[in-house]
Protein backbone atom coordinates (compact mmCIF):
# COMPACT_ATOMS: atom_id res chain seq x y z
CA UNK A 1 0.00 0.00 0.00
CA UNK A 2 1.38 3.31 -0.99
CA UNK A 3 1.93 5.47 2.57
CA UNK A 4 0.02 8.08 0.29
CA UNK A 5 -2.72 6.54 0.30
CA UNK A 6 -3.01 6.92 4.30
CA UNK A 7 -3.31 11.05 3.43
CA UNK A 8 -5.81 11.09 1.02
CA UNK A 9 -6.35 14.96 0.48
CA UNK A 10 -2.60 14.70 -0.36
CA UNK A 11 -3.18 11.45 -2.83
CA UNK A 12 -6.21 13.00 -4.12
CA UNK A 13 -4.32 15.99 -5.82
CA UNK A 14 -2.09 13.24 -7.59
CA UNK A 15 -4.85 10.97 -9.02
CA UNK A 16 -6.69 13.83 -10.25
CA UNK A 17 -6.09 16.22 -13.77
CA UNK A 18 -3.57 18.71 -13.18
CA UNK A 19 -5.55 21.60 -13.69
CA UNK A 20 -8.18 20.33 -10.40
CA UNK A 21 -4.69 19.67 -8.21
CA UNK A 22 -3.93 22.99 -8.83
CA UNK A 23 -7.04 24.94 -8.73
CA UNK A 24 -7.23 23.11 -4.96
CA UNK A 25 -4.00 24.24 -3.67
CA UNK A 26 -4.75 27.69 -5.46
CA UNK A 27 -7.88 27.62 -3.26
CA UNK A 28 -6.55 26.59 -0.46
CA UNK A 29 -4.08 29.85 -0.57
CA UNK A 30 -6.89 31.73 -1.41
CA UNK A 31 -8.63 30.70 1.38
CA UNK A 32 -5.73 31.60 3.91
CA UNK A 33 -5.50 34.87 2.48
CA UNK A 34 -9.13 35.39 2.68
CA UNK A 35 -8.81 34.93 6.73
CA UNK A 36 -5.73 37.22 6.72
CA UNK A 37 -7.70 39.95 5.04
CA UNK A 38 -10.66 39.01 7.07
CA UNK A 39 -8.48 39.44 10.24
CA UNK A 40 -7.06 42.54 9.08
CA UNK A 41 -10.17 44.34 8.19
CA UNK A 42 -9.78 44.53 4.74
CA UNK A 43 -12.57 42.17 4.00
CA UNK A 44 -15.67 41.41 6.01
CA UNK A 45 -14.56 39.35 8.78
CA UNK A 46 -18.28 38.05 9.16
CA UNK A 47 -18.11 36.22 6.35
CA UNK A 48 -14.85 35.71 4.71
CA UNK A 49 -13.35 34.24 8.19
CA UNK A 50 -15.72 31.02 8.04
CA UNK A 51 -15.76 31.45 4.42
CA UNK A 52 -12.23 31.25 4.47
CA UNK A 53 -11.73 27.72 6.61
CA UNK A 54 -14.39 26.05 5.20
CA UNK A 55 -12.28 26.43 1.49
CA UNK A 56 -9.32 25.44 3.38
CA UNK A 57 -10.90 22.29 4.77
CA UNK A 58 -12.86 21.15 1.68
CA UNK A 59 -10.06 21.42 -1.04
CA UNK A 60 -7.37 19.88 1.31
CA UNK A 61 -10.26 17.57 2.73
CA UNK A 62 -11.10 15.92 -0.81
CA UNK A 63 -10.70 11.89 -0.37
CA UNK A 64 -11.98 8.70 -2.45
CA UNK A 65 -15.51 8.06 -1.46
CA UNK A 66 -15.39 4.82 -3.66
CA UNK A 67 -13.28 3.57 -6.07
CA UNK A 68 -13.25 5.85 -8.43
CA UNK A 69 -15.24 8.93 -7.05
CA UNK A 70 -13.28 12.12 -5.51
CA UNK A 71 -15.02 13.73 -2.78
CA UNK A 72 -15.59 15.74 0.23
CA UNK A 73 -17.37 14.84 3.68
CA UNK A 74 -18.77 18.40 3.71
CA UNK A 75 -21.74 19.13 1.14
CA UNK A 76 -22.77 18.16 -2.29
CA UNK A 77 -24.65 20.60 -3.70
CA UNK A 78 -25.74 19.17 -7.05
CA UNK A 79 -27.38 16.24 -5.72
CA UNK A 80 -30.77 15.99 -7.40
CA UNK A 81 -32.27 11.95 -6.47
CA UNK A 82 -33.89 11.77 -3.11
CA UNK A 83 -32.28 8.22 -1.86
CA UNK A 84 -28.80 9.70 -2.84
CA UNK A 85 -29.79 13.12 -0.53
CA UNK A 86 -30.81 11.14 2.28
CA UNK A 87 -27.70 9.39 2.17
CA UNK A 88 -25.87 12.56 1.58
CA UNK A 89 -27.07 13.99 4.68
CA UNK A 90 -26.11 11.13 6.77
CA UNK A 91 -22.34 11.71 5.57
CA UNK A 92 -22.12 15.64 4.56
CA UNK A 93 -22.09 17.18 8.01
CA UNK A 94 -23.10 20.55 6.59
CA UNK A 95 -25.81 18.92 4.03
CA UNK A 96 -28.39 19.22 5.98
CA UNK A 97 -28.13 22.62 6.41
CA UNK A 98 -27.52 23.81 2.98
CA UNK A 99 -30.59 21.68 1.88
CA UNK A 100 -32.73 22.79 4.19
CA UNK A 101 -31.43 26.54 4.30
CA UNK A 102 -29.81 27.29 1.56
CA UNK A 103 -32.33 25.81 -1.06
CA UNK A 104 -35.35 27.00 -0.17
CA UNK A 105 -33.88 30.40 -0.22
CA UNK A 106 -34.49 30.11 4.08
CA UNK A 107 -31.02 31.71 4.86
CA UNK A 108 -31.02 35.48 2.88
CA UNK A 109 -34.87 35.56 4.89
CA UNK A 110 -33.13 35.05 8.18
CA UNK A 111 -30.29 37.26 7.64
CA UNK A 112 -32.86 39.67 5.65
CA UNK A 113 -34.84 39.50 9.36
CA UNK A 114 -31.80 40.62 11.27
CA UNK A 115 -30.63 43.32 8.80
CA UNK A 116 -34.42 44.56 9.28
CA UNK A 117 -33.75 44.61 13.43
CA UNK A 118 -30.52 46.62 12.99
CA UNK A 119 -32.13 49.13 10.22
CA UNK A 120 -33.35 52.62 11.03
CA UNK A 121 -35.92 53.75 8.81
CA UNK A 122 -35.88 56.97 10.25
CA UNK A 123 -33.33 58.86 7.88
CA UNK A 124 -35.01 57.29 4.42
CA UNK A 125 -38.91 58.37 6.36
CA UNK A 126 -36.98 62.00 6.69
CA UNK A 127 -35.59 62.61 2.93
CA UNK A 128 -37.47 59.94 0.88
CA UNK A 129 -37.43 61.14 -2.41
CA UNK A 130 -33.48 61.91 -2.09
CA UNK A 131 -32.90 58.82 -0.65
CA UNK A 132 -35.14 56.78 -3.68
CA UNK A 133 -33.72 58.83 -6.20
CA UNK A 134 -29.93 58.06 -5.42
CA UNK A 135 -30.91 54.05 -4.74
CA UNK A 136 -32.63 54.20 -8.06
CA UNK A 137 -29.20 55.57 -9.57
CA UNK A 138 -27.32 52.89 -7.66
CA UNK A 139 -29.18 50.30 -8.99
CA UNK A 140 -27.50 50.95 -12.75
CA UNK A 141 -25.22 48.00 -12.70
CA UNK A 142 -29.12 46.05 -12.27
CA UNK A 143 -30.65 47.52 -15.00
CA UNK A 144 -27.67 47.80 -17.56
CA UNK A 145 -25.96 44.32 -16.67
CA UNK A 146 -28.75 42.34 -17.73
CA UNK A 147 -29.16 43.61 -21.37
CA UNK A 148 -25.15 42.85 -21.19
CA UNK A 149 -25.24 39.19 -19.88
CA UNK A 150 -27.92 38.40 -22.27
CA UNK A 151 -25.80 39.84 -25.29
CA UNK A 152 -23.10 37.93 -24.03
CA UNK A 153 -25.40 34.64 -24.32
CA UNK A 154 -26.98 33.88 -21.27
CA UNK A 155 -30.80 33.23 -20.32
CA UNK A 156 -32.78 35.78 -19.36
CA UNK A 157 -32.78 34.52 -15.81
CA UNK A 158 -29.11 33.70 -15.46
CA UNK A 159 -28.78 37.27 -16.70
CA UNK A 160 -30.79 38.23 -14.16
CA UNK A 161 -29.31 36.27 -11.28
CA UNK A 162 -25.88 37.71 -12.33
CA UNK A 163 -27.17 41.36 -12.60
CA UNK A 164 -28.80 41.39 -9.01
CA UNK A 165 -24.96 41.58 -7.81
CA UNK A 166 -25.32 45.19 -8.79
CA UNK A 167 -27.20 46.52 -6.49
CA UNK A 168 -24.46 45.23 -3.79
CA UNK A 169 -26.83 42.97 -1.57
CA UNK A 170 -25.73 39.33 -0.87
CA UNK A 171 -28.84 37.41 0.89
CA UNK A 172 -30.87 39.35 -2.11
CA UNK A 173 -28.05 37.49 -4.82
CA UNK A 174 -28.96 34.28 -3.43
CA UNK A 175 -32.37 34.52 -3.02
CA UNK A 176 -32.68 35.24 -6.86
CA UNK A 177 -30.10 33.02 -8.44
CA UNK A 178 -32.28 30.34 -6.15
CA UNK A 179 -35.36 31.33 -7.99
CA UNK A 180 -34.11 32.32 -11.29
CA UNK A 181 -31.24 29.92 -11.65
CA UNK A 182 -30.08 27.69 -9.69
CA UNK A 183 -27.79 26.09 -11.40
CA UNK A 184 -25.73 29.06 -11.33
CA UNK A 185 -26.34 29.52 -7.38
CA UNK A 186 -23.00 28.22 -6.33
CA UNK A 187 -20.85 30.74 -8.94
CA UNK A 188 -22.62 33.50 -8.55
CA UNK A 189 -22.58 33.83 -4.46
CA UNK A 190 -19.24 33.45 -4.04
CA UNK A 191 -18.58 35.77 -6.83
CA UNK A 192 -21.12 38.56 -5.38
CA UNK A 193 -19.52 38.16 -1.83
CA UNK A 194 -16.21 38.51 -2.92
CA UNK A 195 -17.13 41.38 -4.36
CA UNK A 196 -19.36 42.65 -1.89
CA UNK A 197 -15.39 41.85 0.10
CA UNK A 198 -14.14 44.25 -2.69
CA UNK A 199 -16.58 47.75 -2.17
CA UNK A 200 -14.89 48.61 0.61
CA UNK A 201 -11.79 48.97 -0.95
CA UNK A 202 -12.33 49.73 -4.40
CA UNK A 203 -15.22 52.38 -3.75
CA UNK A 204 -12.76 54.66 -2.24
CA UNK A 205 -10.89 55.20 -5.72
CA UNK A 206 -13.79 55.64 -7.31
CA UNK A 207 -14.75 58.31 -5.50
CA UNK A 208 -10.97 59.80 -5.37
CA UNK A 209 -11.57 59.85 -9.54
CA UNK A 210 -14.97 61.12 -9.91
CA UNK A 211 -15.70 63.03 -7.49
CA UNK A 212 -13.78 66.52 -7.13
CA UNK A 213 -11.77 66.71 -3.27
CA UNK A 214 -13.07 70.10 -2.32
CA UNK A 215 -17.06 68.92 -2.73
CA UNK A 216 -16.20 65.13 -1.10
CA UNK A 217 -16.40 66.67 2.33
CA UNK A 218 -19.51 68.84 1.86
CA UNK A 219 -20.60 69.61 5.02
CA UNK A 220 -25.01 68.71 6.14
CA UNK A 221 -26.54 70.00 9.00
CA UNK A 222 -27.62 67.49 11.00
CA UNK A 223 -30.22 69.87 12.29
CA UNK A 224 -32.11 69.39 9.09
CA UNK A 225 -33.32 66.00 9.80
CA UNK A 226 -36.64 65.90 10.15
CA UNK A 227 -38.44 63.84 12.99
CA UNK A 228 -40.27 60.45 12.66
CA UNK A 229 -42.50 59.28 14.79
CA UNK A 230 -42.81 55.31 15.91
CA UNK A 231 -46.39 54.91 15.24
CA UNK A 232 -46.11 56.31 12.00
CA UNK A 233 -42.87 54.60 11.42
CA UNK A 234 -45.16 51.25 12.45
CA UNK A 235 -47.60 52.25 9.99
CA UNK A 236 -45.90 52.63 6.73
CA UNK A 237 -44.20 49.46 7.58
CA UNK A 238 -47.45 47.40 7.56
CA UNK A 239 -48.45 49.62 4.41
CA UNK A 240 -45.25 48.80 2.56
CA UNK A 241 -45.38 45.15 3.68
CA UNK A 242 -48.48 44.81 2.16
CA UNK A 243 -48.33 46.93 -1.02
CA UNK A 244 -44.72 44.87 -1.81
CA UNK A 245 -45.99 41.52 -0.67
CA UNK A 246 -49.26 42.15 -3.33
CA UNK A 247 -46.75 43.40 -6.55
CA UNK A 248 -44.06 40.55 -5.86
CA UNK A 249 -45.70 37.60 -4.40
CA UNK A 250 -42.56 35.63 -5.10
CA UNK A 251 -40.31 37.62 -3.31
CA UNK A 252 -42.84 38.65 -0.58
CA UNK A 253 -40.52 36.17 1.79
CA UNK A 254 -37.36 38.53 1.44
CA UNK A 255 -40.00 41.23 2.52
CA UNK A 256 -42.05 40.33 5.07
CA UNK A 257 -38.48 38.73 6.91
CA UNK A 258 -36.90 42.55 5.98
CA UNK A 259 -39.93 44.17 7.80
CA UNK A 260 -40.60 42.10 10.62
CA UNK A 261 -36.77 42.80 11.53
CA UNK A 262 -38.01 46.66 10.88
CA UNK A 263 -41.55 46.53 13.01
CA UNK A 264 -39.80 44.34 16.14
CA UNK A 265 -37.42 47.28 16.32
CA UNK A 266 -39.62 49.93 15.86
CA UNK A 267 -41.98 48.16 18.24
CA UNK A 268 -39.27 48.02 20.56
CA UNK A 269 -40.05 44.20 21.38
CA UNK A 270 -36.57 43.45 23.46
CA UNK A 271 -36.60 39.71 23.20
CA UNK A 272 -37.08 39.34 19.68
CA UNK A 273 -35.04 42.38 19.08
CA UNK A 274 -32.40 40.50 21.11
CA UNK A 275 -32.90 37.17 19.38
CA UNK A 276 -32.61 38.65 15.58
CA UNK A 277 -29.69 41.23 15.63
CA UNK A 278 -27.32 38.51 17.39
CA UNK A 279 -27.94 35.16 17.85
CA UNK A 280 -30.06 34.93 14.43
CA UNK A 281 -27.94 37.44 12.40
CA UNK A 282 -24.98 36.23 13.50
CA UNK A 283 -26.09 32.49 13.40
CA UNK A 284 -26.78 33.30 9.57
CA UNK A 285 -23.58 34.70 8.65
CA UNK A 286 -21.74 32.40 9.87
CA UNK A 287 -23.23 29.08 8.51
CA UNK A 288 -23.58 31.40 5.09
CA UNK A 289 -19.82 31.65 4.89
CA UNK A 290 -19.09 28.22 6.03
CA UNK A 291 -21.19 27.07 3.66
CA UNK A 292 -20.46 29.14 0.93
CA UNK A 293 -16.65 28.15 1.47
CA UNK A 294 -17.29 24.48 1.22
CA UNK A 295 -18.81 25.33 -1.80
CA UNK A 296 -16.26 26.85 -3.35
CA UNK A 297 -14.26 23.78 -4.74
CA UNK A 298 -11.89 23.24 -7.80
CA UNK A 299 -15.06 21.59 -9.88
CA UNK A 300 -17.03 24.90 -9.57
CA UNK A 301 -14.47 27.26 -10.15
CA UNK A 302 -13.20 25.50 -13.16
CA UNK A 303 -17.06 25.43 -14.57
CA UNK A 304 -16.79 27.48 -17.90
CA UNK A 305 -19.20 30.28 -16.83
CA UNK A 306 -17.35 31.15 -13.69
CA UNK A 307 -15.16 33.77 -15.85
CA UNK A 308 -18.21 35.40 -17.24
CA UNK A 309 -19.95 35.72 -13.99
CA UNK A 310 -16.85 37.29 -12.24
CA UNK A 311 -16.79 39.73 -15.47
CA UNK A 312 -20.39 40.52 -15.56
CA UNK A 313 -20.00 41.13 -11.30
CA UNK A 314 -17.79 43.21 -11.68
CA UNK A 315 -19.57 45.54 -14.59
CA UNK A 316 -22.79 45.10 -12.61
CA UNK A 317 -20.74 46.84 -9.10
CA UNK A 318 -19.11 49.39 -11.11
CA UNK A 319 -22.24 50.70 -13.32
CA UNK A 320 -23.97 50.75 -9.51
CA UNK A 321 -21.04 52.67 -7.87
CA UNK A 322 -20.94 55.23 -11.18
CA UNK A 323 -24.57 55.53 -11.01
CA UNK A 324 -24.99 56.33 -7.44
CA UNK A 325 -22.07 58.95 -7.68
CA UNK A 326 -23.81 60.40 -10.72
CA UNK A 327 -26.88 60.41 -8.60
CA UNK A 328 -24.97 62.22 -5.96
CA UNK A 329 -23.21 65.01 -8.10
CA UNK A 330 -26.95 65.66 -9.66
CA UNK A 331 -28.66 65.72 -6.14
CA UNK A 332 -25.20 68.46 -5.43
CA UNK A 333 -26.16 70.46 -8.17
CA UNK A 334 -29.59 70.86 -7.74
CA UNK A 335 -29.42 71.61 -4.16
CA UNK A 336 -26.68 74.01 -4.73
CA UNK A 337 -24.14 72.31 -2.79
CA UNK A 338 -26.44 71.49 0.45
CA UNK A 339 -25.92 67.52 -0.67
CA UNK A 340 -22.98 65.78 -0.01
CA UNK A 341 -22.53 64.12 -3.68
CA UNK A 342 -20.76 61.07 -1.72
CA UNK A 343 -24.53 59.98 -0.65
CA UNK A 344 -24.99 58.67 -3.83
CA UNK A 345 -22.29 55.81 -3.30
CA UNK A 346 -24.24 54.97 -0.15
CA UNK A 347 -27.28 54.18 -2.50
CA UNK A 348 -25.16 50.53 -3.49
CA UNK A 349 -26.88 48.57 -0.54
CA UNK A 350 -24.12 46.85 1.31
CA UNK A 351 -25.89 48.29 4.57
CA UNK A 352 -24.00 49.85 6.32
CA UNK A 353 -20.34 49.23 4.04
CA UNK A 354 -21.32 52.32 1.31
CA UNK A 355 -22.87 54.40 4.14
CA UNK A 356 -19.23 53.56 6.07
CA UNK A 357 -17.58 54.32 3.01
CA UNK A 358 -19.48 57.72 2.12
CA UNK A 359 -18.55 58.90 5.78
CA UNK A 360 -14.89 57.83 5.86
CA UNK A 361 -14.35 59.77 2.13
CA UNK A 362 -15.91 62.86 3.44
CA UNK A 363 -14.10 62.96 6.64
CA UNK A 364 -11.08 62.55 4.91
CA UNK A 365 -11.41 65.67 3.40
CA UNK A 366 -13.30 67.35 5.88
CA UNK A 367 -13.39 66.75 9.80
CA UNK A 368 -16.28 67.98 10.40
CA UNK A 369 -18.31 66.65 7.93
CA UNK A 370 -20.50 64.08 9.58
CA UNK A 371 -22.57 62.69 6.93
CA UNK A 372 -23.55 58.65 7.96
CA UNK A 373 -27.40 60.04 9.25
CA UNK A 374 -27.52 61.17 5.56
CA UNK A 375 -25.81 57.93 3.98
CA UNK A 376 -28.10 55.55 5.77
CA UNK A 377 -31.10 56.94 4.03
CA UNK A 378 -30.49 56.15 0.68
CA UNK A 379 -28.37 53.02 2.12
CA UNK A 380 -31.87 51.99 3.60
CA UNK A 381 -33.75 52.87 0.35
CA UNK A 382 -31.08 50.93 -1.52
CA UNK A 383 -32.06 47.54 0.72
CA UNK A 384 -35.88 48.34 -0.71
CA UNK A 385 -35.22 49.07 -4.22
CA UNK A 386 -32.93 45.83 -4.46
CA UNK A 387 -35.09 43.91 -3.19
CA UNK A 388 -38.26 45.57 -5.79
CA UNK A 389 -35.22 44.76 -8.84
CA UNK A 390 -35.17 41.34 -7.81
CA UNK A 391 -39.22 40.92 -6.75
CA UNK A 392 -39.42 42.60 -10.81
CA UNK A 393 -36.94 39.91 -12.21
CA UNK A 394 -38.42 36.95 -10.48
CA UNK A 395 -42.29 37.58 -11.32
CA UNK A 396 -41.57 38.81 -14.77
CA UNK A 397 -38.72 35.82 -15.64
CA UNK A 398 -41.00 33.11 -13.58
CA UNK A 399 -44.68 34.22 -14.00
CA UNK A 400 -44.93 36.21 -17.24
CA UNK A 401 -43.81 33.20 -20.02
CA UNK A 402 -44.39 35.59 -22.64
CA UNK A 403 -42.46 38.23 -21.16
CA UNK A 404 -39.15 35.66 -21.39
CA UNK A 405 -39.75 34.75 -24.91
CA UNK A 406 -40.32 37.78 -26.09
CA UNK A 407 -36.89 39.14 -24.12
CA UNK A 408 -35.09 36.74 -26.16
CA UNK A 409 -36.97 37.35 -28.80
CA UNK A 410 -39.31 34.35 -29.33
CA UNK B 1 -58.26 67.28 7.43
CA UNK B 2 -54.12 67.56 8.25
CA UNK B 3 -51.88 68.03 5.64
CA UNK B 4 -50.67 64.72 6.91
CA UNK B 5 -53.26 62.58 6.89
CA UNK B 6 -53.98 64.23 3.19
CA UNK B 7 -50.76 62.81 2.33
CA UNK B 8 -51.10 59.22 3.68
CA UNK B 9 -54.78 58.64 2.41
CA UNK B 10 -53.16 59.84 -0.74
CA UNK B 11 -50.52 57.47 -0.59
CA UNK B 12 -52.22 54.41 -0.03
CA UNK B 13 -54.91 54.99 -2.91
CA UNK B 14 -51.97 56.00 -5.92
CA UNK B 15 -50.29 52.59 -3.94
CA UNK B 16 -53.34 51.00 -4.46
CA UNK B 17 -53.64 51.99 -8.01
CA UNK B 18 -50.92 50.52 -8.82
CA UNK B 19 -50.82 47.55 -7.62
CA UNK B 20 -54.27 47.05 -9.45
CA UNK B 21 -52.83 48.37 -12.67
CA UNK B 22 -49.58 45.72 -12.16
CA UNK B 23 -52.05 42.59 -10.77
CA UNK B 24 -55.06 43.45 -12.72
CA UNK B 25 -55.00 45.74 -15.90
CA UNK B 26 -51.17 43.68 -16.68
CA UNK B 27 -52.24 40.45 -16.64
CA UNK B 28 -54.81 41.30 -19.71
CA UNK B 29 -51.90 41.90 -22.37
CA UNK B 30 -50.78 38.78 -21.89
CA UNK B 31 -50.91 38.58 -25.44
CA UNK B 32 -48.86 41.67 -26.14
CA UNK B 33 -45.72 41.17 -24.06
CA UNK B 34 -44.42 44.57 -24.39
CA UNK B 35 -47.55 46.30 -23.30
CA UNK B 36 -47.81 43.56 -20.05
CA UNK B 37 -44.58 44.46 -19.03
CA UNK B 38 -45.32 48.26 -19.50
CA UNK B 39 -47.99 48.11 -17.31
CA UNK B 40 -46.48 45.95 -14.94
CA UNK B 41 -43.49 48.10 -14.50
CA UNK B 42 -45.86 51.18 -14.95
CA UNK B 43 -48.04 49.69 -12.02
CA UNK B 44 -44.91 49.16 -9.83
CA UNK B 45 -43.23 52.77 -10.17
CA UNK B 46 -47.15 54.15 -9.22
CA UNK B 47 -47.00 52.39 -6.02
CA UNK B 48 -43.44 53.01 -5.15
CA UNK B 49 -44.53 56.82 -5.51
CA UNK B 50 -47.61 56.13 -2.93
CA UNK B 51 -45.50 54.75 -0.71
CA UNK B 52 -43.27 57.50 -1.79
CA UNK B 53 -46.46 59.82 -1.08
CA UNK B 54 -46.56 58.83 2.76
CA UNK B 55 -43.34 59.12 3.54
CA UNK B 56 -43.03 62.52 2.55
CA UNK B 57 -46.34 63.31 4.56
CA UNK B 58 -44.48 61.44 7.66
CA UNK B 59 -42.50 64.70 8.32
CA UNK B 60 -43.14 66.88 11.47
CA UNK B 61 -41.28 69.37 13.56
CA UNK B 62 -38.29 70.59 11.95
CA UNK B 63 -35.93 71.31 14.34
Amino acid sequence: MDILQLFQGIFTLFQAEPTIAIARIILILVGAAFIYLGYKGIFEPLIMIPMGIAMIGVNAGTMFLSANVMGNLFVDPLITDNNSLINAMQTNFLQVIFNFTFSNGLIPCLIFMGIGALTDIDFMMARPMLSLMLAVCAEFGTIFTFPIAMAWGMTPAQAASISIVGGADGPMVLFTSLKLAPELLVPIAVVAYMYLALCYVGYPYIIQWLIPKKIQGTPMDLASIPQVSKTEKIAFTIVATAVLCLLFPVAAPLFASFFAGVVIKEANVKGHLDFLQNALLYGSTFFLGFVLGALLTADTILSGSVWKLLILGCIALLLSGLGGLAGGMIAYKFTKGKVNPLLGIAGVSCVPTTAKIAQKMAFKSNKKAMILPFAMGPNVAGVITTAIAAGLFITTLSSMPAITKWLVGG
Amino acid sequence: MSTKAKFWIAGIVVAALGVLLAKLVSPRYVDQPGWQLGLFLGGVVVAIGGLGLIMAGTKKNKK
